[in-house]
């Protein structure tokens, strides 16, 4: 029988799959988010998951970038 | 520098002088309105809120385009290169204010207390600033910025420091001795009025005494413990009783310390800006005490040298290490006519003396500072050296020293007059303000473009590439369990090994270089150099194998490449060296970055060749390699930023190797990167780590302070572990004899007790 699901399909480069499927792993099982890995660059989410995902990356990205004090 | 044309001056500046008085009268008068509540006590509290911002309101002055700064109401001053008047407006606004930023087209500065404390120093006057800078600037002056002028230069000068020993006195007036027989009687006259406040020893409690003592404009003159100069000193600067004092020494006039007999060599000619940064220090016939900034490789050795002939008295040269300490003593030996016996190294290695009564000595900072027990033969000598009566302290690299470290040494030695060069006045622990009172003013800092632009320091191109980091390495780097690997891991990054091992290939073959690899990760250093069979240098490399390595380097067509830890960053001369490739740092410093860039700024080739429009663009290149989506982003721009405030710019790479290369270089296939993977991951946290090195003592950008109980060599920086010395110096030279007491200058002779 046929199961579908809905969900998200990611395109990002390589270090950020692998830091998604990382935030993935550290959360217990009931938060887990990934529904594929798809190959290196693609993913497969829980369609509800586009935000935290987004404001995530967008937080180690800052965390890894120096801005001079004013 | 004098790459700007500055034609026709004398066209505009009859036009602005006839306009500056109209526009001084009228901004005194009536700019209130315009900043109703700008105080200048907040002056540099860095609060650029969007009012102070504002400066739709300012006026701009009819002729305008003729002018070349913008002067703003909070301190700030911005430059623009381009106008003809740029090489008089740099000139004087490099002695008033301090430089910001300084790319290509317009430059920053800030007016600071201790700006202004240090153009007063040089000589120039409250109104003479006020009038040059409303003659160069495009609006009115800001009233504000004429008041902060005012407040902050109106008691400079009052208290001189002629020859250290004539101070005003204020709370602390227990430094105070006595003041009889102090008056120019003795050897030591005072050529020009000096206003001195003479205070009792609590009558003068607060500044508005000192100030009115100070309108009677009476000479006093009174001697200062020489333990308590410092404390008198800081106290007297901005931040405290506001009255800076002057240091200066009347070299000419002093006839009872013996003359050194040492000239400049016909061939040790002066550049422009060191003769600039001389003439400063030598301004009006006698010698200020204060810090010249030069960038690396532009020739502060012979700065020093050429001030220490002109003083021509005893000299105390004071670096950071042992082969600096070589180096110094080959410089004076290059430059200067200065006979063999009149110079002695004090190391722990060799331990000179001089004959005579007259000479240099070059030490270390730590030799002198040491406070544990010493060989009896040491003992002599640093006996010796608080003894004597030395004419210049010349103290290099002073942004490297700790500061307790300079109190101690300048507290022991007895010098008339004190020269601080640097080439990067940046700390990571912001001390550098105590410089100030602890050396003198800033005299004079280039611009390092404009040095790029004559030709006398290389042209680099600086860029950082961007190296992804592999999917296995990413994913090891993200685990928590690997947090302290997490260095190890972005260094080791396959595609950064790629990107070295293309860079070392191209550089070699395609344009015959020399490049030096920096890497402070000592297993990366190890695995990079193993891989590609270069040869390395690093803390634990023995003195012996250090030679052969940097001789075959100088020498040999094979050897084009050597990896260095950061033991290269300063102590190690190769100036053959035209490429740096850096693959691992210290976090955030922006020093060593301004220090490494300094290994390959040397110039080489032909003069004109190197000028603006020469034939080659670029003859020397900094790479940073730089993994992404790391911390190290984040220190490789924070390091960046001592540099681009000079005018640099990082052109950034992001393919390297290109992709149509690729198979012909190490770990392209994924076998061996996860092979190299393993080897980071099973190697121990502190195998991974930095090397630690004896004189991290500033760098606290990520650790704190680590405190050694080290060896008599260690101190000196002479253990084997941190720097070897050569020990060619010759030994056991005769004591010298003790001058006559009956010669020496009343102020001493209390001293010497």
């Amino acid at each position: 029988m046929v199961n579908a699901v809905k969900g998200l399909y990611l395109s990002c480069d390589i270090p950020m799959t692998q830091f998604i499927i990382n935030m993935n792993a550290s959360l217990p099982q009931s938060q887990k988010f990934i529904i594929h890995v798809l190959d290196n660059t693609h993913l497969f989410v829980r369609s509800d998951m586009a935000g935290m995902i987004r404001s995530a990356i967008s937080d180690f990205r800052d965390a890894n970038t120096y801005e001079k004090p004013a | 520098m004098g790459h700007h044309g500055h034609g026709d001056k004398s066209r505009p500046s009859k036009k602005i002088k006839f306009a500056s008085k109209e526009e001084y009268r009228a901004s005194t008068a009536d700019d209130d309105q315009y900043y109703p509540e700008e105080g200048g006590d907040d002056f540099h509290d860095g609060e650029r809120e969007g009012k102070k911002m504002d400066f739709t309101k300012l006026e701009l002055k009819p002729d305008h385009a003729n002018r070349p700064l913008w002067a703003c109401a909070d301190g700030r001053i911005f430059l623009e290169t381009f106008s003809p008047l740029y090489k008089q407006a740099y000139d004087f606004l490099i002695a008033i204010a301090e430089p910001v930023c300084r790319p290509e087209s317009m430059h920053e500065y800030n007016l600071t207390p201790h700006s202004l404390y240090a153009a007063v120093s040089v000589g120039l006057e409250t109104e003479t600033i006020i009038a040059v800078l409303s003659k160069l600037s495009k609006t009115k002056l800001p009233k504000e910025m004429i008041d902060f002028i005012h407040a902050s230069t109106a008691n400079y000068g009052k208290v001189k420091l002629v020859l250290k020993r004539l101070l005003a006195d204020d709370v602390i007036g227990k430094a105070r001795i006595s003041s009889e027989g102090m008056h120019g009687k003795d050897g030591f006259t005072v050529s020009k009025p000096v206003n001195e406040i003479e205070g009792g020893h609590d009558e003068l409690i607060n500044e508005v005494d000192v100030a009115a003592a100070a309108e009677e404009k009476e000479t006093h003159s009174f001697e200062i413990d020489p333990a308590q100069v410092e404390n008198v000193k800081q106290r007297c600067l901005p931040n405290a009783l506001n009255y800076p004092m002057m240091e200066e020494y009347d070299f000419r006039n002093d006839t009872v310390n013996p003359d050194l007999d040492m000239e400049l060599k016909p061939q040790a000619q002066p550049r422009p800006y060191q003769e600039k940064s001389l003439s400063k220090m030598f301004g009006n016939g006698r010698a200020r005490s204060g810090i010249i900034v030069l960038p690396c490789g532009a020739g502060k050795s012979l700065v020093g040298v050429s001030a220490a002939s002109r003083i021509k008295k005893s000299c105390l040269c004071l670096a950071t290490n042992a082969v600096s300490v070589d180096q110094w003593a080959f410089q004076f030996k290059l430059w200067s006519t200065i006979r063999e016996e009149q110079i002695c190294r004090f190391t722990s290695d060799s331990k000179e003396r001089f004959r005579g009564n007259v000479g240099v000595v070059v030490t270390t900072y730590n030799m002198v500072a040491f406070g544990g027990k010493r060989s009896e033969e040491s003992e002599k000598i640093i006996e010796e050296i608080r003894n004597r009566e030395w004419g210049l302290l010349l103290m290099d690299e002073v942004h490297v020293v700790p500061a307790h470290m300079f109190r101690k040494v300048i507290s022991i030695t007895k010098s008339h007059c004190k020269l601080g060069l640097t080439a990067t006045l940046v700390r990571e622990d912001e001390r550098i303000t105590d410089l100030n009172f602890l050396i003198g003013p800033k005299l004079y800092e280039a611009n390092w473009l404009d040095l790029v632009k004559g030709g006398f320091i290389a042209n680099v191109q600086c860029a950082e590439v961007w190296c992804p980091m592999t999917k296995e390495f990413f994913a090891e780097y993200l685990k928590k369990e690997n947090s302290k690997k997490r260095q190890a891991l972005y260094v080791m990054n396959p595609n950064k090994f790629r990107a070295c091992e293309f860079l070392i290939r191209f550089h070699e073959q395609q344009r015959g270089d020399k490049i030096i690899v920096f890497a402070d990760n000592l297993f990366a250093l190890v695995e990079y150099a193993m891989k590609l069979r270069k040869p390395m240098i690093y803390g634990a490399t023995s003195h012996v194998e250090r030679t052969k390595i940097l001789e075959a380097f100088k020498t040999s067509k094979e050897v084009n490449t050597i990896f260095l830890s950061k033991v290269g960053d300063n102590s190690i001369d190769i100036p053959e060296a035209n490429v740096i490739i850096q693959i691992s740092s210290h976090a955030g410093s922006r020093r060593q970055e301004a220090q490494r860039l300094g290994r390959i700024l040397r110039a080489k080739g032909k003069h004109q060749d190197r000028m603006a429009g020469g034939k080659e663009e670029y003859n020397a290149f900094f790479y940073s390699l730089v993994s992404t989506d790391t911390q190290e982003m984040y220190y490789s721009t924070k390091r960046q930023q001592f540099l681009i405030d000079q005018g640099y710019s990082f052109k950034v790479i992001t393919s390297l190797p290109p992709s149509d290369s690729g198979s012909e270089l190490s770990y392209h296939r994924l076998d061996d990167q996860l092979q190299l993977l393993g080897k980071v991951l099973s190697a121990g946290d502190d195998a991974v780590g930095l090397e630690q090195l004896d004189e991290d003592a500033d760098d606290v950008a990520l650790q704190k302070a680590r405190r050694y109980a080290g060896s008599m060599s260690a101190m000196s920086g002479a253990k084997g572990m941190v720097y070897m010395e050569y020990n060619t110096g010759k030994k056991g030279l005769i004591k010298n004899k003790p001058k006559d007491p009956t010669k020496r200058h009343q102020l001493f002779k209390k001293r010497f007790g």
